[in-house]
């Protein structure tokens, strides 16, 4: 190994791990007016600020919901195990790990629903910047006879995720993106939702738990017949609402 | 060489549709590369609007040249799948490293000045311009540590790298004035040191004092205006270096666009001031 791969390892470790990681790095550094230990400690910090803001650019409701010194702490403490740092350069790629972790933490059991609340910021963060296709023209539907419909399956676009949680995510959400919002009450209220874009922009659709499971099948491959099938028997179902809320929203990417 | 001078700002999110609406007097604008390497989306589709009016340049922090385990290539790959998508016409990275054993460590570290490193550098900077199929610019970064092993003096080792590997210099003079500072080096030694013909691009910035244990140390925040000192050092480069396209970044506590724009714009005025001088003389 060289000296210079050498003194990477030793300063990744003595940046995350500290202690006495930290103690083998420091003779490394020039001993000038300002001691060793302070300037690692300026890279420190200037390389959890940047993993901080990285998680609060993709879960601001998480940083809304907890205020700014929580959920900063948390970000820290997040990106302390080494097993949570990004391992790309790309931070948009990085912190689909977070929302679990809000599930771990023993301070912030008392708010269960902050980890369904980061899956869906994290899905939002997924669709914000999922590849470009083409969606479905309206104009290729035309031409298929109602057999043909039956059978066929649809592919989405990549930019659509669906989520579904125990916790009322619509009304948190409301609190979370309008400041004038009364609190919400928290009570154990199912959730159903599809996220996707729709030129550039992406929206977020709270729905039925049949509209939802309807979904789930087309997204899973079921033929329109096979996935009509799982939900005919609920009385609010619609299928041509359900088929026109994917369509008018560009979600459905082509059909087979 | 460029004879006019040539003007950009740094491109940030907060000013994507300011830019739209009032399309600014500037000449270009910098992106951060790694900003950029999404599939699509809001961003990807603004930048596409703004690239039809203004030429673009590419500045990377994530490629991670200095890194002994060398660099990654997926992420080389979305470098050059935006390369071709923007045509740049430039694109740069720092002398620093922030990539080992599969972690990305989100900030500009410096190397030791050493012939290993020079050596990592070269591999890592010819591999990446033979992928990209283009000459590339390394930017001296700012820095707040020296190495015990260090051998030679950054402008020696920024000059080596860039000889050897046959890049660019993109000479960032807030970050000369913040190293040599915080280190007692001399900012015009560094800045006569460097070979004219290297030099293909200046940046520009403000930067913020932190005391540590009653002694000062300077930060390269890009959050504030440009300071006199290096206003002096930008005049002294563009005598040495010519009219090369010289750019603002501002990245924290970002202004609006009309005060980033008017900012910058007195680098054009230090341009031209120079120009008369030099005519006059």
């Amino acid at each position: 190994m060289s000296t210079l791969e050498t003194l990477q390892k030793k300063f990744c470790s003595a940046v995350i791990l500290g202690g006495e990681h930290e103690e083998l790095f420091l003779p490394e550094i020039k001993l000038l007016r300002i001691s060793p230990n302070d300037l690692l400690k300026v890279y420190r910090n200037g390389i959890f600020e940047n993993l901080r803001n990285a998680l609060k650019l993709t879960f601001t409701g998480i940083w809304s919901l907890l205020g700014d010194e929580c959920a900063n702490s948390i970000a820290y403490a997040f990106s302390k195990e080494i097993k949570n740092l990004p391992n790309t350069s790309v931070l948009d790629d990085w912190g689909g790990a977070f929302p679990d972790f809000l599930g771990t933490l023993q301070a912030i059991s008392s708010l269960p629903y902050l980890k369904d609340y980061a899956h869906f910021e994290w899905l939002y963060h997924l669709s914000s910047c999922a590849e470009n296709v083409p969606s479905l023209s309206l104009d290729i539907l035309k031409t298929i006879d109602e057999e043909q419909a039956d059978g066929s399956r649809f592919s989405f676009h990549p930019s659509v995720f669906l989520f579904e949680s125990t916790f009322p995510i619509d009304l948190i959400n409301n609190v979370v993106t309008n400041p004038d919002a009364d609190s919400f009450d928290l009570h154990l209220k199912p959730t159903y939702v599809i996220i996707g874009r729709s030129n550039s922009r992406s929206s977020v659709h709270f729905i039925s738990k049949s509209y939802w499971e309807f979904f789930a099948c087309l997204k899973n491959k079921y033929s329109l017949q096979e996935a009509y099938e799982e939900v005919q028997s609920v009385e609010e179902f619609d299928l041509v609402r359900a088929l026109s809320l994917l369509l008018s929203n560009n979600f459905i990417h082509s059909i087979v | 060489m460029i004879s006019q001078p040539f003007i950009g700002v740094g491109l940030r999110s907060p000013h994507y549709h300011d830019i739209l609406e009032q399309k600014p007097n500037i000449d270009w604008f910098e992106v951060h590369s790694e900003n950029y390497l999404v599939d699509g989306g809001l961003v990807l589709a603004m930048l596409s609007s703004i690239r039809k009016d203004y030429p673009v340049s590419m500045h990377g922090v994530g490629l991670s040249l200095g890194s002994a385990q060398g660099i990654e290539d997926s992420h080389l790959g979305r470098l050059k799948k935006l390369a071709d998508y923007l045509d740049p016409f430039l694109i740069s990275e720092h002398l620093s490293w922030n990539y080992v054993d599969n972690t990305y460590l989100p900030d500009l570290i410096p190397v030791p000045y050493t012939d290993d490193a020079i050596q990592v550098f070269c591999r890592n900077i010819e591999r990446t311009q033979d992928f990209l199929q283009r000459q590339i610019l390394i930017e001296n970064p700012s820095s707040y540590m020296e190495y015990v092993i260090s051998n030679y003096s950054e402008p020696e080792f920024l000059t080596k790298i860039a000889s050897k590997s046959g890049a660019g210099i993109l000479l960032d003079v807030n970050n000369i004035y913040v190293s040599c500072v915080n280190h007692g080096w001399d900012a015009k030694a560094y800045i006569n040191s460097i070979p004219k013909n290297l030099v293909k691009e200046i940046h520009l910035a403000g930067h913020s004092v932190k005391e540590i244990k009653d002694q000062k140390l300077l930060i390269d925040t890009h959050d504030n205006f440009v300071c006199q000192e290096v206003w002096e050092l930008y005049a002294l480069a563009i005598q040495n270096f010519g009219n090369v396209p010289t750019l603002l970044e501002w990245d924290s506590n970002i202004p609006a666009l009309s005060v980033l724009v008017t900012e910058a714009l007195k680098a054009k005025q230090f341009c031209k001031t120079l120009e008369c001088e030099n005519v006059d003389a």
